[in-house]
Order: structure tokens, then C-alpha cells, then sequence
């Protein structure tokens, strides 16, 4: 025992020196450069020129109405062994994660857990979600280990579900209350960066989860209280890829954001899920403006402050985090009520169809707020991988690869932050343009009751841009 | 309808055109590194910046030479490029390095508490 401790002190020591700075501070530190002044010009110029070129063009009353219709270009079946490889691999990824989290290294940067949950799994496999394809529910470890475990205690049983009636009026409310804890651990828990911390709420949410499988049935937890299938689902929307079920995994490819056009209104609890995400992402850029430091100046006034009142601090952080997304649920049902009397339509029915049109403004936002953060803190992922628990192993080598912070040029990202809100933004409107089209027929009053939904969507990208033109700061500094 | 979509390949084809090539022409520009190098001085009192400077801002690629004086023992910290100095009354200390990587990394006081001094921004060229 005392050797082992002694081994393990001694491959501390021999560690690299990559992890210094790490250690003292929070994985999900970003050093962007604040969007300058004549980038923001030129995106906020462009925002609003296109919105007025798409309203000219297309949204003169609907003359010809979309419809709605299947837009795959390509259909294809995903190998069963494809699946079944990707599923061994994320069962025992997330056995590593929790292994790792409680008996490896204690220190963030030594340990594969925080790194892995993350950068690597919650930044980055949100981004392949978003532009790629949703390969969640082909891979996701608890419904795996579920199926599993099912199909091994076959002869004694017909399943592990006591298949208990889920309330119809219940929804996707479960997954909006651990969206919000999800959030909650991400942006504002103290320690969340600590490897236990984070194997310690997977097992909890591992147990969670399974016994929602057991109490209402594998497919309608995953639909409505699996909290990651719920939002990958709803990123996926965006997706050219999409991937469904009849026995065996199909594929389709579709033009991007065609996933996000419907007819069908959404749930109320699915609307609200969007828009807590919606609000999030927002919650999650304003956190380190100079306007949010200054509040948290007024309330904790005193250069060290925020430090000696680290409780105090995290309350401001919770309020805001659900003052942000109830604020924009706000504005978002005053449009609706707005439009509702414009158009003479049910404002139920109309708060869930235009939801889906904001999505792509806050994947491009997510793009441009987190790309630099998952190229340059990705990078962990090379030593961690040959040394996941912080022992000094180097399975493949790569131990002593060193953190390269110069891998994406500022100016490439305020091109891709540019690009992407614009992009984001223009796509939005079409979507918005789409619904509307389906849902008002023929009136042009109907179509007149979109400009405030267009209010709402320039205000929410230009709020996107100036959060990105400001620079980033923390609370304590005055 | 297939006018409309003729329309908007083209506003597409133009605006990845035009964002090629100003980043061609941005990075030729770009290719002139600095000589001299580029210092700062910079003082702390009472655990703050004397002189309220809140951002240094140097140009990618410069020789930055950021030299610390202090009225008590401080561990300075720049944060990204990870150097840090221990700065003691009646001394200077010099951060010296290339500033290869863009970005806006904090400096920090480091003792019982972090406390962040001031803000290094390397810009693009």
C-alpha cells in the first residue's frame, strides 16, 4: 500500500509541467479575443440587410404556400456492426469516465473525466450532433447497457419494465428540470471540475436514468426524460444527417436545418425545453461580460469580494440562470400573443411552431463561443487518452504531448463567428418564413403578424454578436 | 422557384469568394514580423496595477518583454502561455517570450486568492 503511494507520488512528480495553469483554474476558461468593433458592424449590417432581402423576397403574403414534405436526398442502413462497435465503445467510455473520476488522479488536468464530459463529449460531440447527424440514440451507453441486460436475462424474463403509465400531460418536463440542473452543474456548481464531482453525478444520473427505463419503459424515458437524447434530439434537427429506427438503424442525409421544419406544433413542454436551452446559451456567454461583472460589482461591491462571498456569488449565477431563459420565454409568448391577434389563430398552437426557427441562431452562437475553448482545451484529450487516470501511464505514447494555444489564429474565428451568426441567422428567418407559410394560408394580414417574430429573432442575434464583442472578463477584477 | 435558388447560389458563391480572399490577402500581410521588442513595464501596489491599466495589447508574433516591480512579494502569473515570476520589493522581473498565439489570456496575483491584474491581448495581424 505505502509503495503504491509512493509510486503514485513519484509519477506525480515526473508529470509535465503542461498542467500547471490548468490546475489552478477552470477547465472552460476561454481566451477569445473580443469580436472588433468593425467585424461586429459589418455582422450586425448584415443581419439586418438580409432580413429585410428574405422579407422582400419571399414573405409578401403566401401566394403559393410550402409544403410540408420529405426533403432526404440519400436513404441508407447503418452496418449492425458499425452500431454494435460504437456501443461497446461508449459502454466502456463511460465505465473509464466513472473509474477514472473516482480513483484517478484528483487534479482536472490529470484525469481523463473532466476533460472527456466536458469538452470532448458535451462541446464537441453537441457540435458533430448539430452539424453532422445525431448519433445519440444509436450509441447512447445507458440505453445500451439496458438492452443489453435485457436481451442476457431473456429466459427468466420479457423485460426489465414495469412498463408504468406515463402521464401524457407530463411531457418533456423531466428532461427541462435536469436540463436546468445540467446547467446549473456546467456554469455555475463550485468543483465541477473535480474528477469525482463529475464521476459522482454520472452514477447518479446512470441510476436515474435506469430507473426510469424500469419504471415506464426504455422508449418513453428516452423520449421524454433522458435529458441528453431530448437535446442532441432537438440540436439534431439541424443536422444533414438523421438516423431512425424500424429493427435496424436507417440513415438519411437532408439539406441542414430542413430537420427543423414542421407543422405539427411542438408539446408545450418541448417548446419550453427550447427555450430553456435557447436561454441558456445566452446565460452562459453573458457570465463573463463586463455588464454582468459590474452587477455582481453593485451587489458584492470590494476588489476580493466575490471570492469571500463564494455562495453569494453562486446565487446571483443561479437567478440569473433562470431569469435568462424565463426573460426570453417571456418575450418569446408576448410575440406570440402579438401574432395570435394579428392572425386570428390559437397562440398554443403558434408557440409551438415558431420555436424551432431560433435553433439555428443558437448553434451558431454555440459555434463561435465555443470553438476556440474545444480546439485548445480538446487537445487534453491526447495525453489524457494514454494516461486516463493520472498515473503516469503512457499507453500510446502521446503523454507528453504539450497544449498547442496558438492552433486557431483570433481572426479566423471572428470570420467563423461572423459567418456563422449570419448564416445562423438567415437560416432562422427561412425556417420562421416556412412555418409561417404553412400555418397562414392565404392572408396577407396573417403574414404581417411575423414582423414581431422577426423583432424577436434580430434582437436574439444581436444579442448573440454582442456578447461575442465583448471582452471577456471575471467578476473579481475592477 | 429555380430563379430564387440561382439567386442564392450566388449570393453563397460570392460571399465565400470575397471571405477567401480577404483572409489570402490578411495572412500576406500578416508574413512581417517585429524586431524590437515590445515592453511594458508595469508596477504593482497594494495588489492592483499602479496606473489603472487594465489591458496590455501587443501584435502576434512580437517580442513582448513584460517587467514586473512590486511594493511586496507577489507571484505573477500569465495565464495561456503559463509563465509566472516571483516578483519581490526592489527587483524587477521580466516575462519575456514571443507572443505566437492570439487570444486575451489574464495575468493573476497568485497567493491565499487568485485575483486577476491585468489582461494580456495578443492581436492578429
Amino acid at each position: 500500500m505505502k509503495q503504491a503511494a509512493t509510486a503514485f507520488a513519484a509519477a506525480l512528480i515526473a508529470l509535465p509541467a503542461f498542467v500547471g495553469d490548468a490546475l489552478a483554474h477552470a477547465l472552460a476558461q476561454r481566451y477569445d479575443l473580443p469580436l472588433p468593433l468593425g467585424y461586429f458592424l459589418i455582422a450586425s449590417g448584415a443581419v439586418v440587410v438580409m432580413t429585410f432581402v428574405i422579407l422582400a423576397l419571399f414573405w409578401r403574403g403566401s401566394d403559393k404556400p410550402i409544403e410540408a414534405r420529405d426533403y432526404t436526398i440519400l436513404r441508407g442502413t447503418v452496418p449492425d456492426s458499425v452500431v454494435a462497435s460504437l456501443q461497446i465503445f461508449t459502454v466502456l467510455a463511460l465505465i473509464l469516465l466513472i473509474a477514472a473520476g473516482l480513483f484517478g488522479n484528483p487534479a482536472t488536468f490529470r484525469n481523463i473525466t473532466p476533460v472527456a464530459v466536458w469538452v470532448i463529449w458535451w462541446v464537441g460531440f453537441g457540435f458533430l450532433t448539430a452539424f453532422v447527424g445525431n448519433i445519440w440514440p444509436l450509441i447512447n451507453p445507458w440505453s445500451s447497457v439496458f438492452g443489453f441486460a435485457e436481451t442476457l436475462a431473456r429466459p427468466w424474463t420479457s423485460g426489465f419494465s414495469f412498463r408504468a403509465h406515463y402521464p401524457r400531460w407530463l411531457g418533456v418536463w423531466p428532461s427541462c428540470v435536469l436540463f436546468l440542473l445540467f446547467a446549473w452543474l456546467e456554469l455555475v456548481a463550485l468543483g465541477r471540475d473535480v474528477p469525482r464531482n463529475v464521476a459522482i453525478a454520472i452514477l447518479i444520473y446512470s441510476v436515474f436514468t435506469w430507473t426510469g427505463f424500469v419504471t415506464f419503459g426504455r422508449d418513453i424515458w428516452l423520449k421524454n426524460g433522458e435529458v441528453f437524447a431530448v437535446a442532441f434530439g432537438l440540436f439534431g434537427r439541424f443536422a444533414p444527417l438523421y438516423f431512425t429506427n424500424d429493427g435496424r438503424w436507417r440513415a438519411g442525409l437532408r439539406p441542414f436545418a430542413t430537420g427543423l421544419l414542421t407543422r405539427t406544433p411542438l408539446e408545450p413542454s418541448m417548446t419550453a425545453f427550447s427555450l430553456l436551452i435557447l436561454g441558456t446559451v445566452t446565460v452562459d456567454g453573458f457570465m463573463e461580460t463586463p455588464l454582468w461583472a459590474a452587477i455582481v460589482e453593485r451587489v458584492l461591491p470590494g476588489p476580493e469580494s466575490v471570492d469571500a462571498n463564494p455562495w453569494a456569488y453562486m446565487a446571483m449565477q443561479t437567478a440569473l440562470l433562470i431569469a435568462g431563459p424565463l426573460t426570453l420565454t417571456g418575450l418569446y409568448l408576448v410575440v406570440i400573443a402579438l401574432m395570435a391577434q394579428i392572425s386570428g389563430q390559437k397562440s398554443t398552437n403558434l408557440s409551438g411552431l415558431f420555436v424551432l426557427s431560433f435553433i439555428p441562431i443558437a448553434i451558431a452562437y454555440h459555434l463561435a463561443h465555443y470553438f476556440s475553448l474545444f480546439a485548445i482545451a480538446g487537445q487534453f484529450i491526447i495525453p489524457l487518452a494514454s494516461d486516463p487516470f493520472g498515473y503516469g501511464w503512457d499507453l500510446f505514447g502521446t503523454m507528453l504531448y504539450r497544449i498547442d494555444i496558438g492552433v486557431v489564429d483570433a481572426k479566423s474565428i471572428w470570420y467563423l463567428s461572423v459567418i456563422a451568426i449570419v448564416t445562423g441567422h438567415v437560416v432562422a428567418v427561412w425556417v420562421g418564413h416556412f412555418t409561417a407559410s404553412s400555418v397562414f394560408r392565404d392572408s396577407r394580414a396573417a403574414s404581417r403578424s411575423q414582423y414581431p417574430m422577426l423583432v424577436l429573432m434580430v434582437s436574439y442575434t444581436m444579442l448573440s454578436l454582442w456578447i461575442l464583442a465583448q471582452p471577456i472578463v471575471e467578476p473579481n477584477m475592477k | 422557384m429555380s430563379c430564387r435558388d440561382t439567386g442564392a447560389q450566388l449570393v453563397s458563391m460570392a460571399v465565400i469568394v470575397i471571405t477567401i480572399s480577404i483572409g489570402i490577402v490578411g495572412n500576406c500581410l500578416a508574413q512581417t514580423a517585429a524586431a524590437e521588442p515590445h515592453r511594458v513595464d508595469l508596477r504593482i501596489e497594494n495588489g492592483r496595477i499602479a496606473g489603472n491599466v487594465k489591458t496590455v495589447q501587443v501584435q502576434r508574433d512580437e517580442a513582448v518583454e513584460l517587467s514586473w516591480s512590486a511594493d511586496r512579494r507577489t507571484d505573477v502569473h500569465l495565464h495561456g502561455y503559463n509563465i509566472e515570476v516571483t516578483v519581490n520589493p526592489g527587483q524587477t522581473q521580466v516575462m519575456a517570450f514571443r507572443a505566437r498565439a492570439t487570444g486575451r489570456f489574464s495575468i493573476e496575483a497568485h497567493g491565499a486568492r487568485h485575483t486577476v491584474l491585468l489582461y494580456l491581448e495578443v492581436q492578429p495581424r
